[in-house]
């Protein structure tokens, strides 16, 4: 389902972000990524999401191999799946009903299913009452409700999620975990990135992965998960 | 092809300054092209008004026989180019002779029998569109031709000096009309790519989460080329109409410069000239755009794209 391997990225300014990152998560899995600020995560989900090219390496999602695909099949791609952001992304120019409604436009859904599907999304994360206003006269947390609604609003076989459930209290941090939850039991493959502890150990039955310096570990595990180091001259850079 | 029209009607309601002025700007750039256009087809008909000086003299050799006169007489008649013409005898060329003597000089001109250094001639008006056509050619082939159909005739004069003049003349004006029109054209197009460049880069954030959530560059961008299409377009319709307005109003209303009979020959731009501009500024608009929202693009999109058209 999503499978890196030997995965490299080297900015221009000559910053190697990821080393040698190795992962395969199968479908249906359910993973947290925990790191540190500046540890890869944002660009690691920029690469799965086809935002940036690996230096080295290979990425493989839903069949669709990243690295060598058209315009069009990105495009297709993208469809296939959901991602939340940290900084929300939405449009202040539309309501948060057309903001959740975007990814059905896109897939070309009837007028009936459009409203259908996005009643039901707003009524899971609390916003129902809300679905007329501007998302700019919403709280952060409300904010982060509709970016996570139009995620899920279209049932997407892979929902990646930055920071999902930082804008939120307890309450509402468990209330969204619960729909990521019951959205992962319906086949959704999740990858959930956070820094809150509190997620992971009330999840515990999910696989965590930590990331830090750009290489990715299991939880318990010792060593990075692409042990196997290709030679960093073999992958054509020079980290030295 | 609604959700194309749904955002450009978002796109005028969050850019309307900058839209609305970019058609005001854009309609002035093709009122002007379109009026050098129609200057540059009526050009030789405005010319030929200052052309009425010119007279053509078709000058006999002494003692041509009237029956020889007769045949030139309906050989002018016959020909498109005459509008009008008179035989001046040597005794009235004598006579204007002395006329413009006595004017220039205080003595009296005494030659027995003067009129016989004069040489009988035809005085031509000439319809000014037919003679003035194709820089002249037609009023050089007929003085050509009339000298080759009748021997009699000694030579004919048509102010060979004064129409090079207006030649050189109409010959650069035209190249001015040409210059101008093909500037107004690029102007007008630089306008249009510059109102889908401010919008697209006012909208990067939302076609950056379009693109997040998997909207293909086709229904991102052509919002973007159908709203400078449709600027083009209308911009130039608005831009017609007002040039065809002024048209009306200057070809119905005779003035001490243009005559009614000039104004009768005045022509508006033909319609298959009319389509063929429009069909270039919106072709043009389209390839501007494209190429403007192409530079705009991020590398890795670019990269992308090349990659794709190149298989």
């Amino acid at each position: 389902m999503v499978s890196l391997s030997h995965v490299y990225k080297t900015y221009v300014s000559g910053q190697h972000v990821l080393k040698n990152l190795q992962l395969e998560v199968a479908n249906g899995e359910f993973v947290f990524l925990m790191g540190p600020s500046g540890a890869g995560k944002t660009t690691l989900f920029k690469i799965m999401t086809g935002f940036e090219k690996v230096s080295s390496g290979h990425v493989k999602i839903n069949d669709y191999d990243l690295s060598s695909l058209s315009s069009r099949n990105m495009a297709y791609f993208r469809r296939s799946i959901g991602v939340v952001f940290q900084d929300f992304k939405l449009l202040y120019d539309r309501s948060v009903f057309e903001n959740v409604a975007l990814p059905l436009y896109i897939l070309k859904k009837n007028k009936w299913e459009v409203i259908e599907s996005v009643d039901r999304i707003l009524r899971k994360v609390g916003l129902s009452k809300k679905s007329d206003e501007n998302p700019a006269h919403l709280s952060g947390g409300e904010k982060q409700r509709v970016a996570i609604a139009r995620a899920l609003v279209h049932d997407p076989m892979l929902l990646i999620a930055d920071e999902p459930t930082g804008n939120l209290d307890w309450r509402l941090s468990n209330e969204i975990m619960e729909l990521f939850s019951q959205a992962n039991s319906k086949g959704t493959t999740m990858i959930i990135a956070t820094h809150d502890q509190g997620v992971v150990e009330r999840n515990k039955s999910k696989r965590l992965f930590q990331i830090e310096a750009g290489q990715i570990f299991e939880s318990g595990g010792q060593q990075p998960c692409g042990q196997f180091f290709k030679p960093l001259k073999e992958a054509g850079l020079n980290i030295l | 092809m609604w959700s194309v029209f749904q955002a450009i009607k978002r796109s005028w309601s969050q850019h309307f300054v900058g839209q609305s002025s970019s058609f005001v700007i854009m309609s002035m750039t093709f009122s002007a092209m379109i009026f050098v256009t129609l200057a540059l087809t009526n050009i030789q008909t405005l010319f030929s008004v200052w052309g009425q000086a010119s007279q053509v003299s078709i000058y006999l050799k002494t003692g041509t026989k009237s029956e020889v006169q007769k045949q030139i007489s309906m050989f002018l008649k016959e020909h498109e180019i005459v509008k009008d013409y008179r035989v001046v005898d040597s005794k009235e060329s004598a006579a204007n002779f002395e006329k413009k003597f006595t004017k220039i000089s205080s003595e009296k001109l005494e030659v027995a029998e003067i009129h016989k250094f004069f040489p009988e001639f035809f005085s031509v008006q000439l319809n000014q569109t037919i003679a003035y056509k194709s820089s002249f050619g037609g009023l050089e082939s007929f003085a050509k031709g009339i000298q080759a159909k009748f021997k009699e005739i000694k030579s004919v004069s048509y102010g060979k000096r004064w129409l090079d003049r207006y030649v050189s003349i109409l010959s650069m004006t035209e190249w001015v009309a040409y210059f101008l029109t093909t500037l107004f054209f690029i102007a007008a197009m630089i306008v249009s790519s510059s109102v889908v460049k401010t919008i697209i880069f006012a909208r990067r954030d939302e076609i950056e989460i379009m693109e997040f959530i998997g909207a293909d560059d086709l229904s991102i961008y052509l919002p973007q080329v159908v709203n400078g299409m449709l600027l083009t377009g209308s911009s130039f319709l608005l831009g017609l109409g007002l040039n065809y307005g002024l048209f009306m109003k200057v070809s119905t209303t005779p003035s001490s410069l243009l005559s009614q009979a000039t104004l009768a020959k005045l022509h508006f731009l033909s319609p298959v000239l009319i389509f063929g501009m429009f069909v270039v500024a919106i072709l043009a608009v389209t390839l501007f755009s494209l190429v403007t929202i192409f530079n705009l693009m991020p590398r890795r999109k670019k990269a992308v794209l090349l990659r794709g058209l190149s298989r």
